[in-house]
């Protein structure tokens, strides 16, 4: 398993560095600098979307396993050989240099944040953790895996499951062996990224480096929120978007955003409507801000929904069982003729069975018929305190009427009962 | 009624983000970003969460390291100070996920107890396409495990709610010390359930053998009950 770990993470890298391309040739297009973590960061998020779109439009006509991986080899390929093209056609050219500003310090500091990398990959690789919640979805993988056919569902499960499926490991093998290496060091690369670009000079990328590692160490919030957690559910859809496409949007928004900057700035000659720009960037109530309130607002009256949905659904929710958790309880009812004296107790049993103790005279046949109409006018066990009249007659009235059905009575000897005393 | 809605705020955050303060730390780290001297176009940086924080949390640090104005010793306070409070925001900020109290060494490749594998292949040997019930939250390592298991339930309890009676009797039974192993069996028969999966850690008054079931296999704390089918 270790050989095909490390074979699986050769590979990966190698395809990301073949694909990462098209990451240089958007860069580019935006004036902005080329870098190897970007090119594997982005290649390896694009392979990732490849291999889910695909296996996600092979399932919709039920391929393969096998015949989706050759399909995402194929894309591979091309989009490969289509970015060494367009790269030779807009003259990027392939070195890497490396950054001459980085200290000896940093050096040591980068050193140290690549061991806790290390750490953490070693770390989900060797522990099994106890929220088992994080498996939510792997039955996908495991039922492609079990038939080698991808049907409807998760793309990123489809993708586990045809890997899984090519390399004879099972899904549950491939995510906790071999994946985490490869991803986690991916998102890494991505938040490494998106951080340099903002943060320039190498100290302050390292210290915000380090606060992300923290912040994924000490990253359980909820049972909710599992799947975006890295060290927990790095293999998931969730985890790929928030810590992987997401950064390497934001890294090419604030490239596009810089070149797009630039040429502003480069058009001077426009002064009287530069002058009327700054004039209206000056204002308090203009288009920006208004659109700034109009989602504030937006924001809020969705909320204002979701958490009254919310609401609704579990009032229902809970109102829903009620009854039944009611009927569902061991319960007793007093026997009042009349609002006077008890004269008698009825105990309904979780399963509906109903069984009277008592009932009194003649008199309180009325009463008691109209009692007895609530729980279902049928009574396994009505226990007396006598066959007499006035601990009985209530009982015999009820079925000679035949309003009520009595499967057993029994009378209760009370002289036995001051006998045992 | 706004004091309800701000009551199911509290509600939905606290279900979200737990004792966390990540949305806290989020929402603080763009105001510093804000008022800091970072240049307009790298504002989308909040597309990242993670990220947002980390250069927050560095423009912070860099900014009392840049301070000219303070002694040499003064600045070193001040940056171990500030580092101090950062690193207690990020650590009180979530749970560990690597902590001894969420994880336990792997017993093997795939991350499940290893005797729970020796069940499952145990009833997998016995049967092509077995339904199974078993414990709460179990049924994720039976669906992950194979796709030959027909569960009676594996989700969580939100989703349960919205099953039928029999399930719903059942889980809730087997979330109990001491179940009503009737209730269990009912459900269990009226399902379909060949096997049921149990812990060894429950104590029904009385044990799921007498209602149709009887032991099919036992190791460590699982023990399966096959279902006794009439010649």
């Amino acid at each position: 398993m270790i050989q095909k770990s490390i074979a699986a993470f050769v590979v990966f890298y190698l395809i990301a560095f073949f694909i990462g391309g098209w990451g240089d040739i958007i860069l580019v297009s935006l004036k902005a600098r080329c870098s190897l973590c970007f090119r594997l960061a982005f290649g390896g998020c694009l392979l990732m979307l490849l291999g889910m779109a695909i296996c996600f439009a092979g399932s919709l006509f039920g391929i393969y396993a096998s015949t989706g991986v050759l399909i995402i080899a194929f894309a591979v390929s091309v989009v490969g050989i289509l970015s060494v093209i367009v790269r030779r056609r807009m003259g990027i050219r392939g070195s890497y240099g490396a950054d001459t500003r980085i200290g000896t310090a940093d050096m040591l500091w980068l050193s140290v944040i690549a061991l806790v990398i290390v750490f953490q990959i070693v770390a989900v690789i060797r522990c099994q953790n106890d929220n088992i919640s994080a498996l939510r979805g792997m039955g996908t993988a495991a039922l492609v895996y079990d038939t080698g056919i991808l049907s409807v569902n998760e793309p990123v499960f489809l993708f586990i499951g045809a890997v899984s499926s090519v390399m004879h490991v099972h899904p549950l093998a491939l995510v906790h062996v071999i994946m985490p290496a490869p991803l986690i060091l991916l998102y890494y690369l991505c938040y490494f990224e998106v951080i340099r670009t903002v943060c320039i000079t190498w100290r302050k990328t390292l210290i915000a480096l380090t606060a992300v590692l923290m912040l994924n160490i000490w990253g359980f919030l909820s049972e909710k929120m599992i799947p975006v957690t890295l060290l927990l559910t790095w293999f998931g859809f969730w985890v790929f978007i928030v810590h992987g496409i997401l950064n390497i949007a934001a890294v090419i928004v604030i490239n596009y955003l810089q070149a797009y900057r630039a040429e502003d700035n480069e058009d001077d000659h426009e002064d009287g409507y530069s002058e009327e720009w700054d004039m209206k960037k000056h204002k308090i109530v203009n288009a920006r801000n208004l659109a700034i309130g109009l989602g504030i607002l937006a924001v809020l009256l969705v909320a204002t929904v979701f958490v009254l949905n919310n609401k609704i659904n579990r009032l229902y929710a809970a109102t829903v069982n009620l009854q039944d958790d009611i009927n569902s309880r061991c319960s007793i009812y007093e026997f009042k003729p009349d609002g006077g004296d008890t004269e008698g107790y009825l105990i309904r049993e979780g399963d509906g069975t109903v069984t009277f103790i008592g009932g009194g005279g003649p008199d309180n046949t009325d009463s008691l018929r109209d009692f007895l109409s609530k729980y279902g006018n049928s009574v396994e066990n009505w226990y007396t305190y006598g066959d007499d009249d006035d601990n009985a007659g209530a009982m015999h009235d009820l079925i000679e009427e035949q309003s009520v059905f009595v499967q057993n009575a029994y009378i209760i000897d009370r002289k036995e009962i001051t006998d045992l005393k | 009624m706004i004091r309800e809605l701000l009551g199911e705020l509290y509600t939905s955050y606290r279900l979200f983000l737990g004792n966390g303060t990540v949305l806290t730390l989020f929402a603080v780290s763009v105001a510093v970003l804000a008022v800091s001297d970072i240049a307009l176009h790298k504002r989308p940086v909040i597309l990242s969460v993670l990220g947002t924080i980390g250069c927050a949390v560095a423009a912070v640090i860099d900014k009392i390291t840049g301070s000219k104005e303070s002694s040499a010793v003064q600045r070193i306070l001040c940056v171990i100070f500030s580092s101090a409070v950062c690193v207690l925001a990020i650590v009180s900020s979530g749970e560990n996920v690597l902590s001894s109290d969420m994880n336990a060494v792997a017993e093997n490749e795939l991350h499940i107890p290893s005797q729970l594998v020796e069940a499952m292949d145990a009833v997998l040997d016995d049967s092509d396409a077995p339904s199974v019930l078993t414990m709460p939250g179990w049924g994720l390592y039976f669906d992950a495990y194979s796709s030959a298991f027909t569960l009676m339930f594996d989700e969580s309890e939100e989703d349960i709610s919205g099953t039928n009676e029999y399930v719903r009797n059942a889980y809730n039974e087997l979330k109990k010390n001491h179940p009503d192993m009737k209730k269990v069996a009912d459900s269990s028969h009226a399902c379909g359930c060949e096997y049921v999966v149990l812990s060894s850690d429950l104590w029904p008054e009385v044990p799921i053998t007498r209602y149709g079931y009887e032991l099919f296999y036992e190791t460590g704390p699982y023990v399966v009950y096959k279902e006794v089918k009439a010649p």
